[in-house]
């Protein structure tokens, strides 16, 4: 399990590297074409790489009203503009429980969304991540009838995940603004947790903006 | 001085004179980390009559937090201070304790913390420590060293351990008695034939056996009051409170699955017998109990209340008479007020 976690970050560049390597035609005959959507352009490396490129912010709720938020890249690795896509999604950003905990979020997913003509998506995703967790109050410590009030530094964790979502694209059935919005659930784990494991859940509010 | 004038000084003076002391609301988390172990503290209530109860949890595993929606305690906490301690491998604690670190030694010393902070932090309040279950034993366990006991101004012991062995052996009792009884009025012949049976090579009920038991009594008597009991999930405590519900599941797993554990640290914990340590607590001290605990008969608490070395004028002894093991659920308005007539009278 631990020899996965370590090996999988790495994986993420280099199949984002080998999809741009990948000519367009293997989409088409991958995935069926949508003829209400552009076709992805063709031409430099960099405008094929924005063509399948979004960016995204999104309110990241653990346990739902714990606020915290999410900056999200997206890179599609199939299927960009077309009813299937497959994508890979990092992120970076934190929630806060408050006086509990603060906790930094870094990682990436792997997942499929599908978009009906008129709009409707929905898409499933996996991911791998590091949780980086504070205590959210004074910390104390007794010694010898002595208090004192150690630092924290955080503990370390890893954090595999899934999610599940539903949304609209607005720029499809003839719209002109590149803005798909998600409501997702996400249920994580936070490895370790004291000497075992303990399962997050989440919601978040996704804003997605493609080139 | 005008008529407006007048009134608003008599609203002022009796406002002054029916309030009394003005009240000091506190909503404060800590944690205090220990022996490899962050545990959360929630305290939360009135500061005026500068007394904090300090709430230690039954399970091993049971959430400290959880209670902080209960109606007892939501009741004393508008007289008192409640401070909801989350023990090791329970509730919102985090940090890495490791099993061996779940000893009946280790939870004392981490309550001497969380009492010691407390009296810090809140200028040395008149502190009472109130166990339920498990806790109790952990109180006990606490108040036995006399260094320790001078900390507290009193005790109150709610369907608490003191003696797992014999609290067991009267349990296992009763349900083979009650099983025998159900047989001979035909109910159910071969279900409590077969947990007579389990009992006959189950003579002693230990840690591996705790699930059964406690399937088989609940058979026998189910729940009195099961709407009144807390709810890990309610939304209230898990969305807008200190209250961690995920991490609670994770440490429940956690203590459930070592307290059941034969031979582990914690088990070896929950069958300590302080007994013994009973004549040593001299503090003011109050036993609560459920008359239908079926678990911790109520005979373990005549024996708790009878073995106290508390001066017979200050222990007193309340059994509830439609409690059961949760009796601060099941009659809390009883429960409430049996705590803050003992606190009343024996703060300074």
């Amino acid at each position: 399990m631990n020899k996965s976690h370590h090996v999988a970050p790495f994986l993420v560049p280099l199949i984002v590297f080998a999809t741009l390597l990948v000519p367009t035609q293997v989409e088409a005959s991958d995935l069926a074409p949508d003829a209400t959507m552009a076709q992805p352009a063709a031409g430099s490396l960099r405008s094929r790489l924005l063509s399948r490129t979004s960016i995204g912010l999104s309110y990241f709720g653990d346990a739902v009203l714990h606020p915290g938020l999410l900056v999200t890249g997206e890179y599609r690795l199939l299927g960009s503009g077309r009813p299937q896509q497959v994508f890979v999604r990092p992120y970076l950003g934190g929630y806060d429980h408050p006086r509990i905990v603060h906790a930094l979020l870094a990682g990436a997913e792997v997942g499929y969304r599908a978009v009906a003509r008129f709009g409707l998506a929905g898409e499933a995703a996996a991911g791998l991540g590091y949780r980086h967790t504070f205590l959210g109050s004074t910390i104390y410590q007794v010694k010898d009838g002595q208090i004192t009030t150690p630092s924290d530094s955080g503990r370390p964790s890893f954090m595999p995940s899934v999610s599940l979502g539903g949304g609209w694209d607005f720029g499809r059935r003839g719209g002109t603004l590149p803005l798909t919005v998600m409501l997702r659930s996400q249920l994580s784990w936070q490895i370790p947790f004291n000497t075992d494991a303990a399962m997050r859940v989440a919601a978040l509010l996704h804003f997605i903006y493609s080139f | 001085m005008r008529l407006h004038q007048r009134l608003a000084l008599a609203v002022t003076l009796l406002a002054i004179v029916s309030c009394g002391i003005p009240s000091r609301p506190v909503d404060d988390v800590f944690y205090l980390r220990s022996a490899g172990a962050d545990m959360p503290v929630w305290v939360r209530g009135d500061l005026s009559a500068h007394v904090v109860i300090v709430y230690i949890a039954g399970g091993p595993g049971g959430p400290g937090m959880i209670e902080e929606e209960s109606p007892a305690f939501r009741r004393l906490t508008e007289k008192y201070v409640v401070a909801f301690w989350d023990q090791r491998a329970s509730g919102g604690t985090s940090g890495g304790a490791t099993p061996d670190s779940l000893t009946l030694e280790q939870y004392a010393t981490d309550l001497d913390g969380v009492v010691q902070v407390l009296a810090a932090r809140y200028g040395n309040p008149s502190i009472f420590l109130l166990g339920h279950s498990w806790g109790g034993l952990v109180g006990t366990a606490y108040l036995a060293d006399p260094q320790r006991q001078a900390r507290i101004t009193g005790w109150i012991d709610v369907d608490g351990l003191h003696n797992m062995s014999k609290s067991m052996a009267l349990s296992r009792q009763w349900a083979m008695a009650e099983a025998s009884a159900r047989m001979a009025q035909g109910n159910d012949v071969d279900r409590w034939n077969g947990d007579l049976a389990w009992y006959a090579s189950h003579p002693v009920i230990g840690c591996a056996d705790f699930r059964h038991h406690g399937e088989i009594l609940l058979a026998l008597e189910p729940t009195r009051h099961p709407e009144k009991l807390p709810a890990i999930g309610s939304l209230s405590l898990n969305l807008v409170s200190p209250f961690d519900g995920m991490s609670t599941l994770a440490n429940l797993g956690l203590s459930v699955g070592e307290s059941s554990k034969g031979g582990s640290a914690l088990c070896k914990a929950v069958f300590t017998d302080l007994t013994s340590s009973l004549p040593n607590i001299t503090i003011p001290s109050l036993v609560i109990w459920g008359r239908f605990d079926r678990g911790l008969p109520v005979a373990m608490a005549d024996e708790a209340y009878a073995l106290l070395g508390s001066p017979s004028g200050s222990k007193s002894l309340v059994i509830l008479e439609d409690s059961e093991h949760m009796c601060l659920y099941d009659e809390s308005e009883l429960f409430a007020t049996a705590v803050e007539q003992f606190v009343d009278a024996n703060h300074p």
